[in-house]
């Protein structure tokens, strides 16, 4: 790995620069401010890019290198590396994106896909970070530690996996993750803090569960405590019950006996009271049925001492019958008289009302006067109506053909139009006048023809004379075959004759048929002759009223018109001819009609004459016949009238005198009414009379009823009063009741005696009790047992309460178990852990001091090199460098500038060896010797000399004391 | 005459099968379902009296829900008894605390106590430390009947709390000792003419209760007896080995699995055991395992058994920070399963890929 040169294009303060590097030292002394570091960050830039942006202006390469002067920000680097040489050529843009990378392959003038653009990693297997550390020696004082990850992986080559001490750094952070998703390294998150929040949480929700299990066997001792009160209390009030009961009953035998006693003095007035009335009857009272039935005589024995009801009526009667007893001194006409009189008058309306409606109406009386008067010339028969219609049919069908013998309003119109505005030129004008038509489109295509083909006439008979000759050879030649007995080449030979003969007549035909150019000089006659034609065919077509533009198609337009004028006017005479002859046959219809049918219609006939008399016809036959039907039935029914008449007469006129038929109904209703009249005062009297006679009858009957009753009983009953009658009835009741009760009573007493003789006989225990008293008592125990019931609630309330919260302790135990072993586990798995982490960190540490004893050799030998003395030093996993001083191991800061600075060139050309153990890369030098003395300055830049012979060295300074002989300016 | 002897349902005890919590409350509630539905059973079958050996409860952990709705299938079932023998983990007086007891539930106490069905004869004891050598001093039975004998405790050739001695129970005329405490299905021979049985739990609650579960039915006709074990779980538990050894991706060990699971009901809870050896290299992602299995199943457990298997060849010479780290790990004094892990994981670390706890 060698650079040959670089082309800065822009890069901070440096444009358009170009270095060419030696193989061994370049040394390069510039002075301050002209762009050494512009150039080894370059150089850096090259191979690396840019990292990510920082804000800080120092760590954001990009932005502090972005060219002052403008234009486009990178250039080219030319290095060699196995044996190929490349050239990197790298531009930026203000992000990362806008960058672009090129590599070309210098020696075979291609583009290169050899390196990507991380090509510095792939090259020294070393991060942007490490190169700076490995191959770029700044001022050294700055360059403090060493050691980074990538470092240490390169380092790593000396062992077997590079690829572990690589990722060593992403491992610790996936363990430390995993770590702190269980256990935090700060702060109380992650799975275990959970666990134990949770634990927390369910070690509080549990002791309060198990807290409530004290409470809640004492609430059950209370609850059964307070259940053994319940219980005798309980038993307390069953036992007052009980002497409420004995009490209740000592009383209920005090009721008893009083009950009884009250019933005993009952009965003893009861018996008082039936001695009494047994003492008034002697003889007995009487059963109450048949007091009672004597109480129902005297009730039907009341009405009939009154007088009859009906007693005004039947003397009002009586008169009447006697006013009318002369006038029906024959008998009274019975119902049936009245009713077979009654249907007859009824009939007699009947056909009375048949007679009127039989005769002919009014309007068509007057209508068979008037038909018979327009019949009087005589009677039409079907004949006559037949050969009248057709006459009539054969008028308007003559009239209708007329009709049609006349032309159309449109085309009469248009013959007007015609007539009026187009003068019709006769054939031989027209003829004369198409023929100069004709003329003119001749002349024209002429003309036409003339202009298309100018030598027409050079080709006529060129082809003809050639083909007639050939068809003449392969006739003679055909001939000569035939002759020679050839037949088949002779047969050939002359068919070709003959086809080309044919074709030959063929073309000499078309010749003469094709019309002819005709001359220059005749085409100019012609141009003459068709402007003559046009102007008189012009003056000819102006005297018609045409349309058009051309020539033909004005004239074809008079030749329509004029067929059309003509057309029409032959129509017009033939129609007016037609119509003349018709009107003759009209005439003479029309006077064969009249001569019929005047005598009917007079000298006017109607529009349809036959259909009107024939009309009239039919109606005036229909008329007679009614009439005649009218007077037959009109005779029939005057007959039964005249009948009928006289039966009502008879029966009515002895009772009414002489009667118009019109009182009939009348006359037959009063004599009705007057002989229902009697018939109900002769019913009436005699009801009268008859009930009279009854009442007086039934009278005695009941009298002697009662006088056979009293004498039965011993008593003295008013026959016509009935008080008597009913004391007695009230005294025989009071009798009955008094021994029904007695009777009752009697019962009553014994059966109350026996249902009661416990009571009554047995003795009395509760009368000691005071009932009130034990009331008093049950009411204080029955509300001590609804205060304990409330107590007894209120603690199973309370157990219920506490019981669902000691219920809970069993879940919550398995969440405290669940949650105490997810703790535990994610515990020990965070310990485990850390410990995988710390072992992590100690094998790489071990794996670190492998290739230390490697580096420390090299370190020594170099810092020998520089300061001919042997010092005792040792390097850590850090590359951080210790010296012996004084019997004790000090850091660098204990030291001047200028002994740090030739300790750390050592590491680092020492740390250099270290990655690079084969293929030498180039080292850069920005000025490192600046804190050496002159001594040290001579020795470092020797040993640069000798170096140079392994690496590329790029020395750069600003000051000329530090610079080798040769250094560029 | 048809009785049941079951034991051990430990209702409301906590599950030993690192169910969550909200698992452990449905299954807890399935046991209950289940000793219902053996109520209902009996009730079916016309057995006369169901014979509980104990540990009905568990501790103090019986909540009054579950308390309740024992009393409440006991209520239901009135032409059945119900013979409740307190275990070394009931807490009967604070199960049943301010509750009314049905009629059909009878009890046992530190004497002996006698309860007649036709021909059969059944005593029941509760041991304690006061009673251990007594009771078998003061049984008293008709060798001329069916003698059923319910106690609870550990089968033992001695007296003492919580044994029960089986030597003192021979030649005394049990037909069969009902015993409870064990929570696997145990027949053995008494004497002559008796056997005792431990009957097992109704329902398995660990995985160290493996297998069927259920309840023995007894019939008794005459001098005729017979025991017959009834599976009678609604989900049984399963232990599957599985080796791993040479597996080194997960689905190469998901495999393994569920070819060793094959035949398994989905209604199972299944704990899978790795065993064999595997390398730093196996995808050993129990999570991802555990996840791929859950949907077979109605609850999954992984136990990793296999142990590291490392050629101490194939680290001692590796001069890289891999070697250095397991040589330094394997020299340590840790355990070798935390050994396993912290080489696992730093192994994963080092190699960029997912580190699985």
């Amino acid at each position: 790995m060698r650079l040959i040169q670089c082309y800065i294009e822009n890069f901070g303060g440096l444009s358009q620069y170009q270095c060419a590097f030696e193989p061994g030292l370049t040394a390069i002394q510039t002075p301050n401010g002209s762009g050494k570091t512009t150039l080894a960050e370059f150089i850096r830039a090259m191979f690396y890019g840019f990292p990510r942006a920082n804000k800080a202006l120092e760590k954001n390469r990009r932005k502090k290198y972005r060219p002052w002067q403008g234009g486009r920000y990178g250039g080219s680097l030319t290095f060699s590396h196995e044996g190929a040489t490349y050239r990197i050529e790298r531009f930026f843009g203000a992000v990362p994106a806008a960058d672009t990378f090129a590599l070309y392959d210098v020696t075979a003038h291609t583009r290169s896909d050899r390196f990507s653009p991380e090509l510095g990693a792939e090259l020294f297997q070393l991060d942007a970070d490490s190169f700076e550390r490995s191959t770029y020696l700044p001022q050294l004082h700055d360059s403090l530690p060493l050691a980074t990850d990538s470092i240490q992986a390169k380092l790593g080559d000396l062992v077997d996996d590079a690829n572990d001490v690589n990722n060593y750094e992403k491992a610790v952070k996936a363990l430390q993750s995993k770590r702190s998703s269980l256990l935090p390294y700060r702060g109380q998150g992650g799975a275990v803090g959970q666990a134990q929040r949770k634990i927390s949480e369910l070690d509080t929700a549990l002791a309060a569960s198990r807290a409530s299990r004290p409470r809640l066997d004492a609430l059950r001792q209370q609850l059964e405590q307070a259940r053994r009160r319940q219980r005798d209390s309980e038993a307390a009030r069953d036992a007052v019950l009980d002497n409420m009961r004995l009490a209740s009953e000592a009383a209920g035998r005090a009721t008893v006996s009083q009950r009884l006693a009250q019933m005993e003095a009952a009965y003893a007035e009861l018996r008082r009271t039936r001695d009494a009335l047994q003492g008034n009857y002697p003889h007995g009272l009487p059963p109450m049925a048949e007091l009672e039935s004597v109480l129902r005589l005297y009730d039907e024995l009341a009405p009939l001492t009154a007088p009859p009801s009906g007693a005004p009526a039947y003397g009002s009667a009586k008169q009447q019958l006697l006013q009318s007893g002369d006038r029906f001194a024959n008998g009274v006409p019975g119902e049936d008289e009245f009713s077979a009189i009654q249907d007859k008058c009824q009939d007699y309306a009947r056909k009375s009302a048949l007679l009127e409606g039989c005769r002919l109406p009014q309007e068509e009386l007057e209508k068979w006067e008037e038909l018979t008067r327009f019949f009087a010339p005589g009677p039409v028969d079907d004949a006559f109506l037949s050969q009248c219609r057709e006459r009539q049919q054969s008028l308007r069908g003559l009239q209708a053909e007329l009709s049609g013998q006349s032309l159309s309003p449109a085309e009469q119109s248009r013959l007007d139009e015609l007539e009026a505005f187009f003068g019709c030129p006769s054939d031989g004008e027209l003829a004369e006048q198409r023929e100069s038509l004709r003329k003119i489109q001749r002349l024209r295509e002429e003309n036409a023809a003339a202009l298309s083909r100018p030598a027409p006439a050079q080709k006529k008979g060129k082809v003809f004379l050639p083909v007639l000759l050939l068809a003449l050879a392969a006739v003679i030649a055909g001939a000569v075959l035939l002759a020679l007995q050839s037949f088949p080449a002779g047969g050939a030979l002359l068919g070709l004759g003959a086809l080309l003969s044919a074709l030959a007549v063929y073309l000499r035909l078309r010749d003469m048929v094709a019309p002819s150019a005709p001359a220059p000089g005749a085409a100019a006659a012609n141009e003459a002759e068709l402007a003559r034609l046009e102007q008189s065919l012009r003056r000819f077509l102006a005297q018609y009223a045409l349309d058009g533009d051309s020539l033909p198609e004005r004239f074809s337009q008079l030749e329509a018109k004029r067929r059309e004028l003509l057309f029409l006017r032959d129509a017009d005479a033939a129609r007016r001819e037609k119509r003349e002859a018709l009107l003759r046959r009209i005439e003479q219809c029309r006077a064969w009609l009249d001569g019929r049918l005047s005598p009917y219609f007079g000298e006017t006939l109607p529009d349809d004459p036959c259909a009107v008399l024939q009309w009239n016809d039919r109606e005036y036959r229909a008329l007679e016949e009614r009439r005649r039907r009218s007077l037959e039935e009109s005779a029939r029914l005057r007959e039964d009238l005249d009948g009928i008449e006289g039966g009502i007469r008879a029966f009515l006129e002895p009772y009414t005198g002489p009667l118009e038929p019109r009182e009939f109904p009348a006359a037959l209703d009063a004599l009705r009414r007057e002989c229902a009249g009697y018939r109900q005062d002769q019913a009436l009297v005699s009801a009268y009379e008859s009930e009279l006679a009854a009442r007086e009858e039934r009278l005695s009957a009941y009298r002697e009823q009662l006088r056979g009753f009293s004498r039965t009983y011993g008593l003295a009953l008013d026959l016509d009063s009935r008080q008597t009658a009913q004391a007695l009835r009230d005294d025989a009741a009071t009798f009955l009741r008094v021994s029904g009760e007695l009777g009752r009573l009697e019962g009553d007493i014994a059966l109350f005696t026996e249902q009661n003789r416990a009571i009554l006989d047995a003795p009395a225990p509760g009368e000691g009790y005071d009932l009130d008293s034990l009331r008093r008592e049950k009411g204080e125990l029955d509300a001590r047992l609804s205060a304990l019931a409330s107590d007894i609630a209120g603690l199973e309330q309370d157990i219920r309460t506490l019981q669902a919260e000691a219920d809970r302790a069993p879940q919550l135990e398995d969440e405290l178990a669940y949650w105490t072993g997810v703790f535990a586990e994610g515990r020990e798995t965070a310990g485990l852990l850390d410990e995988t982490v710390e072992f992590l960190r100690r094998a790489k540490e071990q794996l670190s001091t492998s290739y230390l004893g490697t580096i420390q050799g090299s370190f020594s030998s170099l810092l020998r090199r520089l300061t001919g003395e042997e010092e005792a030093v040792s390097v850590g996993t850090q590359l951080d460098v210790q010296l012996e001083r004084g019997g004790a191991r000090r850091e660098l800061a204990y030291f001047s500038a200028g002994q740090s600075d030739l300790v750390l060139l050592c590491m680092r050309l020492a740390l250099a060896d270290a990655l690079f153990p084969e293929v030498k890369p180039f080292l850069i030098l920005d000025d490192p010797f600046v804190n050496l003395d002159d001594r040290h300055t001579e020795q470092a830049l020797a040993l640069l000399r000798d170096l140079a012979a392994d690496y590329q060295i790029i020395y750069l300074t600003c000051s000329s004391s530090r610079a080798p002989e040769g250094a560029r300016q | 005459m048809k009785l049941i002897h079951c034991s051990d349902l430990h209702l409301d005890s906590k599950m030993e099968s690192n169910l969550t919590s909200a698992m452990a409350q449905e299954r807890n509630n399935e046991i209950c379902a289940t000793f219902s539905r053996m109520a209902g059973y009996a009730a079916e079958q016309g057995v006369r009296a169901v014979l509980i050996a104990g540990d009905l409860f568990d501790s103090r952990r019986v909540t009054g829900k579950t308390a309740d709705w024992f009393l409440s299938v006991v209520g239901r079932h009135p032409a059945i008894d119900f013979l409740y023998l307190r275990g070394n983990h009931d807490e009967a007086r604070l199960a049943f605390s301010g509750r009314a007891l049905p009629d059909n539930l009878k009890t046992f106490s530190h004497r002996w106590t006698y309860y007649r069905y036709g021909p059969v004869n059944v005593a029941g004891v509760e041991l304690n430390g006061d009673n251990a050598e007594e009771v078998y001093r003061t049984l008293e039975l008709d060798r001329s009947e069916t003698n059923i004998v319910l106690m609870h405790g550990q089968e033992s050739a001695q007296c003492g709390p919580g044994l029960v001695c089986l030597p003192k129970l021979r030649d005394r005329g049990v037909r069969y000792l009902a015993l409870g405490h064990l929570h696997s299905y145990r027949l053995g021979r008494l004497d002559l003419d008796g056997e005792y049985c431990y009957c097992g739990c109704l329902e398995g609650r660990g995985f160290d209760e493996c297998g069927e579960k259920g309840f023995v039915l007894l019939e008794a006709d005459g001098r005729q007896f017979s025991s017959t074990f009834v599976p009678f779980a609604r989900r049984t538990l399963f232990d599957v080995p599985v080796d791993i050894t040479g597996l080194t991706t997960v689905s190469e060990l998901l495999g393994a699995m569920e070819r060793a699971s094959d035949g398994i009901p989905p209604s199972a809870l299944v704990k899978f055991t790795l065993r064999g050896a595997c390398t730093p290299d196996t995808q050993k992602d129990l999570r991802f395992l555990r996840q791929g299995l859950g949907e077979r199943f109605y609850f999954v457990k992984l136990k990793d058994e296999s142990r590291l298997q490392m050629e101490r060849a194939s680290y001692e010479h590796d001069i890289s920070l891999k070697g250095a780290f397991i040589r330094m790990v394997m020299a340590s004094d840790r355990s070798e399963a935390e050994k396993e892990k912290i080489i696992c994981w730093g192994l994963r670390a080092l190699g960029g890929e997912e580190i699985a706890l």
